[in-house]
């Protein structure tokens, strides 16, 4: 009876091939659109959540508190908002996920949402 | 004997898989609130757990810091605490208050009081007059001014810890906008330590207006939680630095936060009480770690008062860290915080603080 290895030559075979396949999938993940998306809330409601991977072209929302958001190539705006600071307008065009625009006396939070932030937080 | 290779396969597979289905949980918080509250935006995000309790308690984060600022600390709503305290009439002095809000006004009159006059609690007189309360900013008459000083010292604030009651002068306004957001965040904090105990979280973050709690870990390996530090010569979504923190309240007072810019002269909110006027420094904004989040947002301000030399021996009194930011983009840190800041912005240099 032949004895039996430690190691053969089938499990390196079958091992070579499974570290071939997870570096083929981790490259595939860090390739892939994590997926990023715009939440607008409104009294701590989601309203609405626009999805900034698939967005190419103008699109403009109006919120119930008259809040405007337009969404176009791959980013998202405050546009227009009655508010008296105009903070949320100055915030700019959203895209990398963490960025947030906020309209306190309209109680609106637009913030975009996905996997590949580098901080878990921001101080300010 | 030996294993077909398809069963061999299988369990490699699966390990495999796990992995891949570990790694997708970590990067991922559980649940999250996003809202408003003591004027500005909060967040809370909470990593492990199943979804309907971990979104449960980001909630009750949430919501704590909301009821701390319409039950005890806000300054305008007259369901408040404080409200009713700066509305009393001083024939009624001394007041009791919530041990809640006495705790607020102690610790940070306390704190205060190593600022050499330049913050108090009893600020109010002036941050109204500037409009630094209701963002509708003017320059003051010199006048104005000398005439609101004298009622913007802590010297006539009088606590009294035994009847837990708090007297001022008549005309004085006690102002804790400048810890607000970090007392709320110890609320929220407190909320999601129980969660993490009682094993419903593994961990959590809360920022209340940029002021940060951390709690917990949000990886299932413990790794450090990174906080973006804003840059403050960027836009609003920008930061020029992170610190790789386990459990920590962060705060940051910067100069760029409230500015309004009247006859070609730009003026910033933090006011120095000794001159009336906004702090003249060549900081720009100084980001604080401290014990609590009350700690690290009072000392955020003292810091920003005081400059790097005089604010170091208070920094250490209290334990806490601090990074400084100049206008010439210098930055220094505090020796226990240093190995723990990464530069992501081109052009800043960092030092250790002296």
């Amino acid at each position: 009876m032949k004895e039996r290895k430690w190691f053969s030559k089938t499990d390196a075979l079958v091992l070579c091939l499974l570290v071939l396949l997870a570096a083929a999938f981790f490259l595939w993940r860090a390739h892939a659109s994590p997926g990023t998306a715009a939440v607008v809330t409104v009294d701590g409601e989601t309203v609405l959540t626009i999805d900034l991977s698939a967005c190419v072209q103008r699109e403009t929302y109006t919120l119930a508190n008259g809040v405007e958001l337009v969404a176009e190539d791959h980013t998202v705006r405050v546009a227009r908002s009655d508010c008296p600071d105009g903070l949320c307008m100055r915030a700019g065009a959203l895209s990398k996920a963490g960025d947030t625009a906020v309209c306190v006396p309209n109680r609106t939070v637009v913030a975009v949402t996905g996997a590949d932030r580098p901080v878990q937080a921001v101080t300010y | 004997m030996r294993k077909s290779i398809v069963s061999r396969c299988l369990a490699a597979a699966l390990a495999l898989g796990a992995l891949c289905a570990c790694g997708r949980a970590d990067s991922a918080p559980t649940a999250s609130v996003q809202n408003v509250a003591m004027g500005s935006a909060v967040s809370v995000q909470v990593y492990g757990g199943r979804e309907a309790a971990a979104s449960a308690a980001a909630k009750d984060a949430y919501d704590a810091v909301q009821a701390l600022d319409v039950q005890v600390l806000s300054r305008t709503a007259s369901s408040s605490e404080m409200y009713r305290l700066n509305a009393a009439d001083p024939a009624d002095f001394p007041v009791q208050v919530s041990a809640e809000l006495f705790d607020v006004l102690q610790r940070t009159k306390e704190i205060y009081s190593a600022s050499g006059g330049r913050a108090a609690v009893g600020c109010g007189a002036l941050t109204q007059l500037w409009g630094v309360d209701t963002d509708e900013f003017r320059v003051p008459a010199a006048d104005e001014i000398a005439q609101a000083l004298p009622l913007c010292s802590d010297d006539t604030v009088t606590l009294d810890a035994q009847a837990r009651t708090v007297s001022f002068l008549p005309g004085q306004t006690l102002n804790l906008g400048s810890v607000g957001k970090g007392a709320g965040c110890d609320k929220a904090a407190a909320v999601l330590k129980e969660a993490v105990a009682d094993g419903t979280l593994r961990g959590g973050v809360v920022s209340v207006g940029g002021s940060v709690a951390t709690v917990g870990a949000w990886t299932k390996a413990g790794e450090p939680w990174r906080i973006g530090v804003r840059d403050p010569f960027g836009d609003a979504n920008t930061y020029f630095a992170t610190l790789s923190v386990g459990e920590a309240y962060i705060s940051t007072s910067g100069s760029y936060e409230k500015q309004f810019t009247i006859d070609g002269k730009t003026y910033h909110h933090i006011l120095d009480l000794t001159t009336g006027y906004p702090a003249d420094t060549d900081l720009v904004s100084v980001t604080v770690s401290a014990q609590t989040g009350l700690e690290s947002d009072a000392l955020s301000t003292l810091c920003f008062l005081l400059g790097e030399q005089a604010a170091l021996p208070v920094l250490e009194s209290c334990g806490a860290e601090a990074l400084f930011v100049y206008a010439d983009k210098t930055v220094a840190v505090t020796a226990g915080l240093y190995p723990a800041v990464e530069l992501t912005g081109a052009a800043y240099t960092l030092r250790e603080a002296a």
